[in-house]
């Protein structure tokens, strides 16, 4: 019984261009790497080869539609040509099975490689990098199951904290994010940038500004909470790993700003332990023991 | 297997850029199909706020990731989500197509056609078998859009899809739109079909549009229902009492009038053998 052997033949003849192109060239080579019987081998040598190769392209069209309904401004940007490079997209990234979403897994893989297209420079489009990283971030955090999970985790964790803790008491805890959160420095301002571009516009040229987008999964709900931070609130989140208490954190913020008194150390400590509280009434973090 | 089961009337298959015109036009619209595949996967929450804002609507789940040819188990994780869905939806049916769309090292992601051979047959009613061990509730095989057959087989498509549901005592999604099509592409009369198949095992009818292109008809959903397909509606209810008709449209949406006014045809094609 090798009906498996043939579909799995199948399969790679539709998916796979090279391989394509070796089947319609010699379908014998091509068919001697399975486990077929001679009935089989007739049965996919009398394929209809311009319909089959119709079907391939529009496999391939298809897997790319799918990735591009993740990010729909980003779609807009797009050169008119981008399907010139759908053959490559499904040559580099052959289409293997895997648990969750179809969708967020071709999403996050044509991410990958339309990144991948403007980082090598073979995708050359004004604000093309910022607009494809804001929609991958709003997309995943909303619509990871695993994202989702964590979410929920920390909000879990936060409710078992004490309702007002004491300054001493926050030291001596280990403030700790997660990945429900999603904190993406941008080099100009992309939320404006994105109203222009939803509405239809193309802004003539964008300024520079730094801007730190925090993208955060609201915990038992389906939305996802956008926000700018400054970037002192997005560096101290970026130290909550979990791994270190308050107080080295403050040590080491302190450190950096070149902080030596005690009043300044003190006065930097209810700086932070306040944005720390409200991070945590946030959900953005927990603190851990 | 058509005993008990509910008459649903004529639906819609739910997209989320028509969800607003679906609950503006409520009384327009019977029920919704669901795409099973959206919701195995998808944040709780984002499921549940959906359904809750669909309550009035019975609640039909359509998959296309079981591919029940495939030679090779179902996967049993994509089973527990499916029961669970089902269970949260309280559907009088749901169903997936006569194909296979995946193999242990690639997933197509688009439903491919099967070998019609003893030995397909078999894998189909295997997996059906796995199915129907998990899930009580009935189960429909749907007829898939295929651009090129593979050739040599054991038996027609008409014969494979008649045993398979006689097998598995499985209802029939018929869908008129993939026979038309076939049908064109594949050059046969499309009623010899329906007089080769049980029609007394259509459950439900799927409607919809094609678009000529890559030199042949395509199953876009993105196209208004052809007369012709209208004619073997007409066909298929006069023939068999149905229990439910959904209207497919994926993209290229118009006007949500024309919408309403394609159920409304089709209801009256239901309304006139009931």
């Amino acid at each position: 019984m090798s009906m498996i052997e043939m579909q799995r033949l199948l399969s790679r003849v539709l998916t796979d261009a090279d391989f394509r192109q070796v089947f319609v060239n010699d379908p014998q080579e091509a068919c001697g790497a399975y486990v077929l019987t001679s009935k089989e081998v007739d049965s996919l040598k009398a394929i209809d080869r311009v319909r089959m190769e119709s079907y391939a392209l529009m496999l391939r069209d298809g897997r790319v539609g799918l990735g591009l309904k993740a990010f729909p401004v980003t779609s807009r940007l797009l050169p008119p040509d981008f399907h010139n490079f759908s053959m490559r997209y499904v040559s580099e990234y052959p289409p293997v099975p895997g648990p969750g979403a179809p969708m967020v897994l071709e999403a996050m893989t044509l991410y990958r490689f339309i990144a991948r297209l403007v980082a090598e420079g073979s995708l050359d489009v004004p604000y093309l990098r910022e607009v494809l990283e804001y929609e991958k971030n709003l997309f995943l955090i909303g619509n990871d199951l695993e994202v989702a999970a964590l979410a929920n985790a920390c909000a879990a964790a936060n409710a078992c904290l004490p309702e007002d803790l004491t300054e001493d008491e926050v030291r001596r805890l280990k403030p700790c994010s997660g990945g429900h959160v999603l904190v993406s420095r941008f080099g100009l301002n992309v939320i404006e940038l994105l109203s222009h571009l939803s509405n239809g516009r193309k802004p003539e040229a964008c300024p520079e500004e730094e801007t730190y987008i925090l993208f955060l999964k609201i915990p038992h709900h389906a939305g996802v909470s956008i926000s700018r931070l400054n970037k002192v609130t997005a560096n101290l989140l970026g130290l909550c790993s979990g791994e270190r208490t308050t107080a080295e954190l403050l040590a080491e913020l302190a450190s950096d700003a070149g902080i030596a008194s005690d009043a300044g150390k003190a006065e930097l400590a209810v700086r932070c332990v306040g944005m720390l509280k409200q991070l945590v009434k946030s959900n953005i973090i927990t603190f851990r023991q | 297997m058509k005993n008990g089961l509910p008459h649903l009337g004529v639906g819609l298959g739910h997209r989320p850029p028509l969800h607003q015109e679906i609950i503006r036009n409520r009384e327009h619209i019977d029920f919704l199909e669901i795409i099973t595949d959206q919701h195995l996967y998808a944040v709780p929450e984002k499921s549940e706020r959906l359904f809750e804002s669909l309550k009035d609507f019975p609640l039909v789940p359509h998959g296309v990731g079981m591919s029940v040819g495939t030679d090779m188990p179902l996967d049993e994780d994509y089973l527990d989500r499916t029961a669970r869905l089902l269970g949260r939806t309280e559907s009088a049916w749901f169903s997936d197509h006569l194909s296979f769309t995946k193999v242990p090292d690639t997933d197509i992601g688009q439903l491919t056609p099967l070998w019609f051979t003893e030995e397909a047959l078999e894998v189909v009613c295997r997996n059906v078998g796995q199915l129907k061990s998990k899930i009580d509730t009935p189960f429909l095989l749907e007829n898939i859009t295929y651009y090129f057959p593979l050739p040599n087989g054991e038996m027609t498509e008409a014969e494979f899809i008649t045993r398979s549901l006689d097998k598995t005592d499985c209802g029939l999604l018929l869908d008129v739109n993939n026979l038309h099509i076939n049908s064109v592409n594949l050059g046969y009369d499309p009623y010899d079909f329906l007089r080769s198949i049980p029609l007394e095992r259509v459950v439900e009818v799927h409607i919809g549009g094609g678009q000529q292109m890559l030199g042949m008809l395509v199953d876009t959903h993105g196209a208004s229902v052809h007369p012709e397909v209208w004619e073997i509606l007409k066909f298929v209810v006069a023939n068999s009492p149905i229990k439910g008709i959904v209207l497919e449209r994926d993209q290229d949406f118009p006007d949500f009038r024309e919408i309403v006014e394609t159920l409304k045809t089709a209801r009256e094609i239901l309304a006139s053998h009931s």
